[in-house]
């Protein structure tokens, strides 16, 4: 007979295997400053941390509660234009700005949502299709607030007690702690009853709302939490980019989240790691292909996708099934069935 | 007053009444079967007391209250958990969370809560876990708690189902099927946990093709063709109502 499983917490084991990883990861990238050669390797770790809230933001939605968005750049671009504009116009604080730009972009995407999600099916992707094509236009059109197609330039970076957050090396520090402080969040909302049920709704919506879910309730939430993480980091990139133009926030940045969290992992919680690991350093190192840039970066997508589905992060998973198999093949008795041998958990990975 | 009152229900998809103005009352603490051949509106009718089928006609009242209107998961609230015959689990989840998801209604942590994780969120995982992990246990599966949902057989997914029902804690059960696709072994052990929850007090609604089963189990039987009533009563009673010989069936009651 198989020994009996530990019968205590699994999820307690499950939040605390999630916060040490968090922790060693965070730990680790402390270790960027100190190789990084010049400032503008050092951006790149900036932009890794702002990849990650982005993504990150958008498997919440797409990952967990299974509905795609596909205005998410849109969204990252509302919450850079809000917090600079209200800046460059009016003056106003980074710091509010932030805020300001997280609640209106959440707030949008909540009635956006509220109009979308109310069916099943890909009304959602619909929907923010046509948001992200509306907003699209709005940054480049209303050039009294954004400066249209030009840019919004003379952005403030953030200011910590008159230190000004403007080189990427005083920027790392922020841009480092708020990465961690988002990802604990969704750690903790992860290994929860509300994450639980959005991540049930991408299973079987009908079971989850049988269950007791509200499953409308819960992804306009879902959905408007995501955005609103979106517009963190919008407004993180404004801050420290000074400068924002319409064209970073197209339809085709979107399209290539969505690829991101695919390629990290669709619902993973890990996966957004290794999808702005990807959005931040492979086109830095395709860049000398020029052109061909992006041929090569859609065809290794494809790549991967095809032979590794449930992407970068389900590596590891993969291994551990694999040993498994042989493991098994080696034991197996034919009159047994398959199941009644004792196996490990393929939940070894951090990806669950 | 019965537990569950279904009156007149017509459930229609364009022109065609996959269940045709039934009443059935369904008194607490019983078994009650629902049988009947194939498309005579077993499931839908199922689908219409869990609220994902919207009624033509007719009331729902659980003790006494309308519930047609609800949506599935206020009636969730309300107590009625059910298992599907096409199963709706959550593969990418493991065996335990799928469990813990039908503890949910009785959960009280909220969005903020449990994104700032705060003191309380943890303690009631620690508790909903428990739940679900006894549940699990009760369905034989609970070797295989962290695996995935998704690597299970059919014939398992069904148990999984049922122990996710189960951790609702439910007033009303309903099962669609519960044995179809579980290997023999496992379908004993199956009907003696539907006996032993059902001792416990919960009321059962069951759809189910074995015969033998239905009769070894059920207190009071529901016999459907095309949408409609065809009779009801104990299992002795439909199992010697001509009507039902003959409608339904056929030689092999007739010497069993």
């Amino acid at each position: 007979m198989p020994t009996q499983p530990r019968t205590s917490s699994f999820a307690g084991h499950r939040l605390d295997r999630h916060r040490w990883t968090l922790f060693a990861v965070w730990v680790l990238a402390l270790v960027w400053p100190l190789v990084a050669p010049n400032d503008y390797v050092l951006s790149l770790g900036v932009y890794f941390f702002i990849n990650l809230i982005l993504i990150a933001s958008l498997n919440v939605i797409m990952g967990w509660t299974g509905q795609v968005s596909l205005a998410h750049a849109a969204f990252y671009g509302l919450g850079a234009y809000v917090s600079g504009v209200l800046n460059t116009r009016w003056g106003i604080s980074p710091w509010l700005g932030t805020i300001a730009a997280i609640a209106a972009v959440g707030g949008v995407a909540a009635f956006v949502g509220w109009a979308t999600l109310r069916l099943r099916g890909p009304y959602l992707s619909m929907g923010t299709l046509g948001f992200s094509g509306i907003l699209s236009v709005l940054f480049v059109e209303l050039v009294p607030l954004t400066g249209g197609p030009n840019g919004l330039a003379g952005i403030e970076p953030y200011e910590v007690f008159g230190y000004a957050l403007d080189t990427p090396g005083r920027f790392f520090w922020f841009a480092w702690l708020v990465g961690a402080l988002v990802t604990w969040l969704l750690i903790n909302l992860f290994c929860s009853v509300p994450g639980r049920s959005l991540r049930a709704i991408e299973g079987s919506e009908i079971g989850a709302n049988t269950l007791g879910v509200n499953t409308f309730r819960a992804k306009v939430i879902a959905f408007s939490l995501s955005a609103g993480m979106a517009g963190l980091a919008g407004a993180m990139y404004a801050h420290f980019n000074q400068f924002a133009s319409p064209e970073t926030f197209g339809f085709f940045a979107s399209v290539l989240l969505v690829v991101m969290v695919a390629l990290g992992g669709v619902g993973s919680l890990w996966g957004p790691v290794f999808g702005a690991l990807v959005l931040t350093c492979v086109p830095e190192l395709l860049r000398r292909f020029q052109d061909s840039e992006l041929l090569i970066f859609g065809l290794c997508m494809i790549v991967v996708l095809l032979y590794l589905p449930g992407g970068i992060s389900s590596l590891g998973q993969r291994f551990g099934r694999a040993r498994q198999r042989k493991h098994l093949v080696k034991e197996a008795d034919p009159s047994k069935p398959l199941r009644n041998l004792k196996m490990e958990s393929p939940n070894g990975t951090v990806g669950h | 007053m019965a537990l569950l009152d279904i009156e007149n229900v017509r459930v229609s998809f364009g022109g065609l009444h996959a269940v045709d103005g039934l009443s059935l009352s369904v008194q607490a603490g019983q078994i009650q079967g629902i049988i009947g051949p194939n498309g005579a509106g077993k499931t839908t009718l199922f689908n219409a007391i869990a609220g994902i089928q919207k009624l033509s006609a007719g009331t729902i009242r659980l003790q006494g209250r309308e519930i047609q209107a609800l949506q599935p998961y206020q009636r969730a609230a309300l107590g009625i958990a059910r298992t599907f015959q096409n199963l709706q689990i959550f593969p990418d989840l493991s065996l335990i969370e799928n469990v813990m998801i039908g503890y949910h209604p009785r959960a009280r942590t909220g969005f903020l809560a449990a994104l700032l994780g705060w003191p309380g969120v943890r303690q009631e995982e620690r508790k909903i876990e428990e739940v679900a992990y006894e549940k699990l246990r009760l369905m034989g599966l609970g070797d295989r708690a962290a695996r995935l949902a998704g690597d299970l057989s059919f014939g398992e997914s069904k148990l999984l189902e049922i122990a996710r029902a189960l951790a609702a804690e439910p007033h009303i059960l309903m099962l669609d099927e519960p044995i179809a696709g579980v290997p023999a072994s496992e379908q004993a052990p199956v009907v003696s946990m539907i006996r032993e929850v059902n001792g416990t007090g919960v009321t059962v609604i069951l759809v189910e093709h074995n015969m033998r089963m239905v009769m070894g189990l059920c207190h009071q039987i529901l016999v459907m063709r095309s949408g409609r009533y065809l009779a009801a009563g104990t299992p002795k009673e439909i199992a010697s109502n001509p009507e039902v010989i003959s409608a339904y069936l056929g030689e092999e009651a007739v010497h069993a």
